[in-house]
């Protein structure tokens, strides 16, 4: 079957990375996981491996090209399979799209015959590396005359387990937030102290209920889609931050929000679902809200700060796992969270 | 356990035989005369004393003779051990070996046995080119003979004692540089193949090859001298890391396929030296056999170290050139890495 091989979804506020090289051309043999080309997005270069293994074909973009994520820069198919030419990709959002100066769209370059390099590979080898569904064509011979020998299926049988360089990535939004200011300013003369972290959390699980993929978390390589909604905040402690978690957050009222806050449960059992950290008060504006990989999203809130007209906004950044949500998905959800905080009676009805 | 040279353990083996079977003696050329050599190479010397002229026969220098009074003898029930001088002189022999000796058996539906030993040195020893050959393969191609090929004075012995108790015909090759013979007759260039031979009575059994060296790297196999520059290749090839297990089928007729086999299995590779000509050689057929039984085995190819297409050169820089020398071993060897 073929495999498509996809842009994947790493930038960070836009979507379009640059392809700064193929590892392999068009005709190579390709294995599941082996670095297949390299795209840089404004932080890093990183390496992208391969979907599956198999035979390469019908590049759509070569070095320098800006892709978009998500977008087909090329397919994979197995060993022995017909190679047909390409559907056309179907969101036209996710076209790759050549340089800028490109004049007209150039339909994919027809398949080229199979490439006519003959690879040799010792009897032993290829019954070890047949017997171990290792795909020896792709690997570099070292026996005689260039010959793939055992020693080289073994090497790449005992090669280190193939670890993705894959980044952490940051959605930032300015959102307005004058009605929550405003808000908050009446609860305080009604009396009813409340603080951001408070209503900061309430809305998020607003938010939430209408992404329940948001609400997810990433062990391993396993994702996993939660029903009860589980906030962490990020808590001062010494000179560091630390992750507090309350649990079920979704069925707390304001009050038993506020109650929780100022015991700040530090040691709940249950891991966060999503979490925030709030920088705000710090002074800070924005931030990248974690540097370690995090395994839930995690969306930071930095100062509130006036605005000309008397209005108020903040800057917002999400930050997650590629693997955990789409770079698509958490843009729609930080939006609409923003857009939420605007309307902030609303949603916390 | 005494240490004895190769002519040493084959004069003991014959001494033990003709002792134990009256229908054992010896022909050929100035084996047994007086003052003589005991053969070219002194493996008989000595014996004539003991066993007197009937039993250890001078002949003529006429090896159809001998090749004639040898098989008949042995077709009459005798157990003949005929002394070529030089294995060269087997071309005179053909007919009588090809043709009769080595049908016999079959012609006759087994009713008549050919006992014959028949011993003849090979190798080249600056003796030119009719003295100098190696020309086991011709027969191992020749269906009812037995081929031999010792390389230590043990099996050299044990060996031979097998061959005068087998009731086929059985040529023994013995190379000219592994003798350790002494005196007048001591070879240039000769290896001092001496080893423990045990005085009592014991066998090789034909057909059983054995591992003179143990590797994982790569197989060599050798026959004769051949063997000991696979075995000093080894020890080079050692020093670079790569492992090499010399095998030394003893037997070339019948051949003992499985410890190639098994040794190949294991290393993946093989190197096939000897001394002979290299076209339609037993390395040929070594590397033939491997190529069929053990093709998925093999993780480079098969190669042979052999000596090139011309008759053995008479001149001493020519003939360094025509042998496999242990540095076209290890060359060899490097090339299937």
């Amino acid at each position: 079957m073929a495999t498509d091989v996809i842009v994947p979804p790493l930038g960070t506020t836009v979507d379009t990375l640059t392809l700064i090289a193929w590892y392999k051309q068009e005709g190579d043999a390709v294995l599941k996981d082996e670095p297949l080309f390299v795209v840089e997005t404004d932080k890093a270069t990183l390496d992208v491996e391969a979907p599956a293994s198999g035979k390469l074909h019908s590049l759509s973009a070569q070095a320098g090209d800006s892709v978009t994520a998500l977008s087909r820069i090329a397919v994979i198919s197995a060993e022995g399979e017909v190679i047909k030419p390409p559907t056309p990709n179907l969101s036209p959002k996710q076209a790759p799209t050549t340089k800028a100066e490109a004049p007209k769209p150039t339909p994919p370059p027809p398949p080229k015959p199979t490439s006519l390099k003959r690879i040799f590979i010792s009897p032993r080898a290829k019954r070890l590396a047949e017997s171990r569904q290792v795909v020896w064509q792709s690997l570099k011979g070292t026996g005689p005359e260039g010959a793939i020998v055992e020693r080289d299926v073994n090497v790449y049988l005992e090669r280190p387990a193939f670890t993705p360089t894959l980044l952490p990535v940051t959605l930032t939004t300015e959102a307005e937030v004058t009605e929550l200011v405003a808000l908050k300013e009446r609860l305080q003369t009604m009396g009813a102290g409340v603080s951001y972290e408070a209503l900061w959390m309430l809305l998020l699980v607003r938010a939430l209920k209408g992404y329940p993929k948001m609400n997810a978390t990433l062990e391993r390589d396993t994702v996993t889609h939660w029903e009860p909604i589980h906030l962490g905040i990020t808590v001062e402690e010494g000179d560091d931050l630390r992750l507090a978690v309350l649990p079920n957050t979704d069925k707390q009222s304001l009050k038993t929000v506020l109650q929780a806050l100022e015991l700040m449960p530090t040691d709940s059992p249950e891991k966060p679902t999503f979490a925030i950290t709030n920088l705000g008060e710090l002074g800070i504006d924005s931030f990248t809200p974690v540097v370690a990989m995090p395994n839930c999203p995690l969306l930071g809130i930095g100062r509130i700060k006036p605005q000309n007209g008397g209005n108020y906004s903040v800057w917002l950044s999400l930050t997650f796992d590629p693997r955990l949500v789409g770079s698509g998905l958490a843009a729609r959800f930080l939006n609409s969270f923003a857009k939420s905080l605007q309307n902030p009676l609303f949603a916390l009805l | 356990m005494p240490e004895m040279t190769i002519a040493e353990a084959l004069r003991e083996g014959i001494r033990e035989e003709m002792r134990r079977d009256p229908s054992v003696f010896c022909l050929g050329e100035d084996i047994g005369i007086p003052g003589g050599f005991g053969g070219a190479f002194t493996v008989t010397l000595g014996l004539s004393d003991e066993f007197g002229h009937d039993r250890i026969l001078d002949t003529p220098i006429s090896e159809i003779g001998i090749a004639g009074v040898a098989i008949g003898a042995a077709m009459t029930g005798m157990r003949p051990i005929a002394d070529v001088q030089y294995g060269d002189f087997l071309f005179c022999m053909m007919d009588q070996l090809a043709n009769q000796a080595a049908k016999m058996t079959y012609m006759s539906g087994g009713t008549v046995k050919v006992p014959l030993v028949m011993r003849a040195p090979v190798g080249s020893t600056r003796r030119g080119s009719q003295h100098a050959q190696s020309l086991e393969a011709f027969f191992t191609h020749i269906p009812g003979l037995k081929v031999l090929a010792p390389s230590t004075a043990y099996d050299a012995k044990g060996l031979l004692k097998s061959a005068i108790r087998d009731d086929n015909p059985v040529l023994i090759f013995e190379h000219k540089l592994l003798y350790g013979s002494k005196g007048g007759r001591s070879e240039k260039g000769a290896l001092t193949a001496v080893g423990e031979v045990p005085s009592e009575d014991y066998v090789v059994p034909i057909g059983k090859g054995v591992v003179r060296r143990t590797g994982k790297d790569v197989t060599i196999v050798g026959k004769l001298l051949t063997v000991y520059r696979a075995l000093e290749a080894a020890q080079e090839l050692a020093q670079e890391g790569i492992e090499a297990e010399v095998i030394d089928p003893r037997t070339l007729i019948p051949l003992d396929k499985e410890i190639i086999l098994e040794s190949v299995r294991k290393t993946g590779r093989l190197v096939v030296v000897e001394e002979d000509n290299i076209t339609h050689g037993w390395g040929a057929e070594i590397a033939a056999m491997v190529a069929e039984e053990a093709f998925f085995y093999l993780d480079a190819p098969i190669k042979r170290v052999a000596a090139p297409d011309t008759p053995p050169p008479f001149a001493p820089p020519m003939e360094a050139f025509y042998v496999p020398s242990t540095a076209r071993v290890v060359s060899a060897v490097k090339s299937l890495f």
